[in-house]
């Protein structure tokens, strides 16, 4: 028996612009249950990342209900959504976004240290074994300027594990990578769904997008695909 | 619209979109030119204004001084010397005054008296409340003086006006109302000069002193560059005439009296006014240079589509223009009220009324010219980098930004373990441009070194001063009798009071000393016990007076001033001679010794009473005593000098006059408080821009750093771990700029005693480092780099987080 673990309801979501209001997102309903392995495909500028922005609670909707692991996300304060975020979603960017002056260890500890989820002790060898899962353990002591791209989305996909979120949410995370690269970050991701996690994923690589159990295409603001 | 329009809309578009930045910069930049433009307006007010006063007063371009006096006769016949134009007289003499009533107690007073005071024509004195001119059995006190007269006749400054008080007239007591005051525009406060200035009638003047003589003679000349042989010319005259002429003084109308304290003053503010300015350029090179690395990839464009690096220098060069002009905006009115209001300051120390408040177009020009020259030469260094920039460069820079972060010292400091992250965060953010830290560091570290090093000085004056009156002024009072007395006679009285430590026996005068050269000059004597526990000479070359001079054919010994000497060119084993007047025989000497004295005059020599009775043929007499009790406070010094006085009478001993060490301290102390205060002005100025400084940086570092800010939100920090990681920075800052202020503010404690004890005394102060002044600044900083963090910090806290994390 499964949950769903995210649920958008009719969410509409405009930007201000000097032209007026735009309406990016044109009431978009999507529910995606627990362990699901969903990518998110369509063009430049069809609304993906403004959609996935929602689940995330990294912006916020016009109009509409956002429900994740949950939580009802519409009432909560910036300050709650950040702590909510740090335990329930794990957040991987396209460029990585290793803090530079941290080592690559203490990127990892840091969203533990953020929501205080693990006693301080553990930290440090709760990163190194999440580390070790991505094959990193032995980059663990460098800064990100050091180490490769490839290897930099390997750490940040260990960071978003730090506090062994239900959730993984990533936005074109193979976009800065070459194929090879990209493969092995997949297949992380395919691992990590395997244990149990709930993985949506926005990618503009078909191979990829057609290795998935669902698709989720999004055009001009609407979703024309892949609900179930 | 050509290119380069296009660019210059943009970056003036950029100025307003970046408000906070933008109000930085010009609020640092406006500083600095406030703190060099606010001594520019003090100095341009005050000499202005000095100079217009002065001139009103139609000062004497030469001062006679006639120790017994000139008669009415013979002042008039000065009036046909060659190249007089006016000749005045007045009388001016020390009595002493006391409250009218049994208890007062007695303290010095300088009287004037002239014979008209409705037809003044040289040094005018300006009536100011009250009567004028004074009546019989009435005196117009200066108004410097009135609150100090008053407190002694014991009435409130209102109530003055209709007291009357005691005035010495030879050994019989005249009672005195206060009719009025009157303005000396070249005297300064009474808490400066020492003793009250009040003018009576000529009346009064024969009452106090049994005649009507004038001692000091006030000439107009009819050509300045000829004062010099007018002078002479009137004192052959006077002397022709039978008097004996003292001290001939040449001055400068243009210029009024105070004006080179006034120079030294304002020359030390200045120079820490230039550092300020220079510490402000700081702030702007920060800015400039965090910009400059922010648009690289703009400036890339702008290359790839052709534009040259004139165009780029152009182009960012008008950023700079708008920071300077709207700093100096900004700084104008500021530095125009608070130069006027230290001018005013100044002045009243100075007992001069200021001209109403107006512009100074020299301080105008100056904030004009610094404000736009200083924010250029700050950016000169960034915006030619950045002109400089190819295509190339500017494309392969890309990440988070602001600092790459694997720069040496972050990986120094990586090695570092054990610190929680998000101070370890802290740290390393700190050092991530280490061009902008240093830069910061340097601001902060000099506001507080400045900060340390004026306490210090305060700290190293006041050691110096009670250095001298515990050391070269051992004595706690300064006693003077009416009529001369006889050491022996005197000394065993004095010294049979119990709490008596120590009295020794003074003889002071003036005397007119024959130099080598031939050249005479008016000196002040001071003779004592050749072995004085009472005062402690500083020789800087020579040696001190020794028992037995001046006897067995052996010259005289007398020791000078070193500045003194220097000046009139006096070697050591010069032959002199020093004439006493009063019909004393000319005495014949010899320069054994080159003294430093800070206190007494520049003219003061000094012999031993011995050998002055030897030489003068005279035996054991004395009109001083200078005493030191078992206790040195005040109140002590008060009871102690009471009862001795009444021994001395009991005795038949009349003493004239007290001088309390406390009072010669408060006198001292109270001119280089001013010192202090403009200097505490100017070091709150530096640190204030240290803290401009510091809260650019944070600002900055939160504009680069907002995407990482947004990762930060988007892993699970809340805005108080948002907050805590730039607060931690400020405060790592600050803690690091502490250190760095320590290591500066030693050499300039230093610096800073010796340059202000050169200028005030003339010599160097004895250094103390203000080691409270430390934990001060210690507090002050943390305080600073709390402050200067909020206001980033807040900011990085409430940036969106879908907009910190988008690309532009
Ligand atoms: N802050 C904003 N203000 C105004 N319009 C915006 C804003 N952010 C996005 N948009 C617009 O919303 C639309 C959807 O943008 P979004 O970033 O979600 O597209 P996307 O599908 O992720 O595109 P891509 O594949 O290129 O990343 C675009 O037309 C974009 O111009
Ligand atoms: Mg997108």
């Amino acid at each position: 028996m499964t949950h769903p673990l995210i649920q958008l309801d009719q969410v509409i979501k405009e930007y201000e612009t000097g032209a007026g209001p735009l309406r990016v997102l044109h009431g978009v309903s999507l529910t995606v249950q627990e362990g699901e392995f969903v990518a998110v495909v369509g063009p430049s500028g069809s609304g993906k990342s403004t959609m996935i922005n929602m689940v995330t609670g990294i912006d916020r909707p016009t109009e509409g209900v956002v429900t994740v692991a949950g939580a009802c996300l519409n009432g909560l304060s910036e300050n709650q959504m950040a702590r909510w975020r740090g335990r329930n979603v794990g957040v991987i960017f396209q460029f990585f976004q290793l803090l530079p002056t941290l080592n690559v260890l203490e990127n990892v500890i840091l969203p533990m240290d953020f929501c205080n989820t693990y006693p301080p002790r553990e930290r440090k060898e709760r990163a190194l074994h999440l580390l070790a899962q991505v094959e990193m353990a032995d980059q663990a002591h460098k800064l990100p300027g050091a180490i490769s791209g490839g290897q930099k989305q390997r750490a940040a996909i260990a960071r978003a594990l730090a506090n062994d979120p239900p959730l993984l949410v990533a936005d074109e995370p193979t976009g800065n990578l070459d194929s090879k690269t990209a493969d092995r970050v997949f297949d992380l991701f395919a691992e990590l769904v395997g244990r149990g996690k709930t993985l949506v994923m926005v990618t503009h690589d078909r191979e990829i997008a057609q290795r998935l159990p669902r698709v989720v295409q999004v055009q001009d603001g609407c979703i024309l695909a892949g609900q179930p | 619209m050509n290119a380069l329009q296009t660019i210059r809309l943009k970056t003036l578009r950029d100025l307003w979109r970046n408000r906070s930045r933008t109000l930085m910069v010009v609020l640092s930049v406006a500083v600095g030119v406030l703190g060099v433009g606010m001594i520019v307006v003090t100095w341009d007010i005050l000499t202005t204004d000095l100079g217009r006063r002065y001139a009103a007063i139609n000062p004497a371009h030469v001062e006679i001084s006639v120790p017994a006096g000139v008669s009415e006769d013979d002042l008039r016949g000065l009036e046909t010397a060659p190249g007089v134009v006016q000749v005045q007289g007045r009388a001016v003499f020390s009595t002493r005054y006391r409250a009218d009533g049994p208890e007062g107690t007695w303290q010095t007073i300088d009287l004037i008296a002239f014979p008209d005071p409705t037809a003044q024509v040289i040094n005018i004195l300006a009536p100011d409340e009250g009567a004028w001119p004074p009546g019989r059995e009435e005196m117009v006190v200066e108004r410097a003086s009135l609150s100090e007269m008053a407190a002694a006749a014991g009435v409130s400054v209102n109530g003055a006006c209709g007291a009357s008080v005691v005035v010495d007239a030879g050994g019989r007591e005249r009672s005195l109302t206060i009719a009025g005051t009157v303005h000396q525009q070249d005297a300064v406060t009474a808490a400066v000069r020492g003793s009250p200035v009040a003018v009576v009638s000529l009346d009064t003047l024969v009452k106090l002193r049994g005649h009507d003589r004038m001692n000091t003679i006030y000439l107009i000349v009819d050509d300045l560059e000829q004062r010099a042989e007018v002078a002479a010319a009137a004192r052959e005259r006077l002397e022709r005439a039978g008097y004996d002429v003292g001290q001939v003084t040449l001055r400068d109308p243009a210029v009024h009296p105070a004006q080179d304290v006034l120079d030294v003053l304002l020359l030390v503010m200045g120079i820490l006014g230039v550092l300020a300015l220079a510490l402000s350029g700081f702030l702007v090179t920060n800015t400039i240079s965090a910009l400059i690395t922010q648009q690289i990839d703009q400036i890339g464009v702008m290359k790839a589509i052709g534009a040259d690096t004139g165009l780029v220098l152009r182009a960012y060069s008008l950023t700079v223009l708008a920071y300077g002009v709207l700093g100096t905006l900004v700084a104008m009115p500021l530095a125009g009220r608070t130069g006027y209001g230290l001018a005013r300051y100044l002045a009243g120390q100075l007992n001069i009324d200021l001209y109403p408040d107006r512009a100074s177009p020299l301080a105008v020009a100056v904030m004009l010219g610094v404000g736009i020259a200083v924010p250029f030469i700050a950016a000169a260094g960034p915006l030619w980098r950045g002109a400089h920039i190819t295509v190339r460069e500017a494309i392969a820079d890309y990440g988070l930004g602001g600092g790459s972060g694997d720069n040496r010292l972050v990986q120094g400091l990586d090695r570092v373990q054990g610190l929680p992250r998000v101070w370890a965060l802290a740290v390393r953010n700190a050092v991530r441009v280490p061009s902008r830290l240093a830069l910061t560091l340097l601001t902060l570290a000099l506001g507080g070194a400045t900060f340390i090093a004026v306490l210090s000085t305060d700290s190293s004056f006041g050691r110096t001063i009670d250095n001298l009156l515990e050391g070269q002024y051992g004595m706690d009072v300064l006693l003077a009798f009416r009529t001369e007395q006889r050491p022996s006679q005197v000394l065993p009285i004095v010294t049979s009071h119990g709490e008596v430590v120590r009295a020794e026996a003074w003889y002071f005068d003036t005397a007119v000393m024959r130099l080598a050269s031939g050249q005479e000059v008016q000196v002040t004597m001071f003779a004592g016990p050749h072995d004085t526990q009472f005062y402690q000479p500083t020789l800087s070359a020579g040696r001190w007076l020794q028992p037995g001079e001046g006897q067995a054919r052996q010259p005289a010994a007398v020791v000078v001033n070193r500045k003194w000497a220097d000046e009139e060119g006096v070697q050591l084993d010069d032959p002199v001679t020093l004439d006493l007047g009063d019909g004393a025989p000319v005495s014949e000497w010899v320069v054994v010794g080159f003294n430093q004295d800070l206190v007494r005059q520049q003219t003061g020599v000094f012999v031993s009473l011995e050998s002055l009775d030897h030489v003068l043929k005279r035996t054991d007499r004395t009109v001083t005593l200078e005493v030191r009790y078992a206790e040195h406070d005040l109140a002590s010094q008060r009871r102690i000098t009471a009862e001795v006085i009444d021994l001395l009478e009991q005795n038949g001993v009349e003493v004239f006059s007290t001088l309390m060490m406390s009072d010669i301290r408060g006198q001292v102390v109270s001119l280089y408080r001013i010192l202090i205060i403009f200097l505490m002005v100017m070091s709150v100025l530096m640190a204030l821009i240290g803290g401009l400084g510091l809260m650019g940086m944070m600002s900055i570092n939160v504009l680069e750093r907002s995407k990482e800010i947004g990762v930060m939100r988007a892993i699970g920090a809340d805005s108080r771990a948002i907050v805590q990681i730039f607060w931690g920075e400020s405060m790592v800052i600050a803690a690091i700029s502490f250190i760095l202020t320590l290591a500066l503010s030693l050499p300039l404690s230093r610096a800073m005693t010796r340059a202000v004890g050169m200028a005030f005394i003339d010599t160097p102060l004895s250094f103390t480092y203000a080691a409270p002044g430390i934990a001060c600044w210690l507090v002050l900083v943390l305080l600073i780099g709390s402050l200067a963090s909020i206001a980033p910090a807040l900011n990085a806290a409430n940036l969106s987080v879908r907009e910190s994390l988008s690309y532009e």
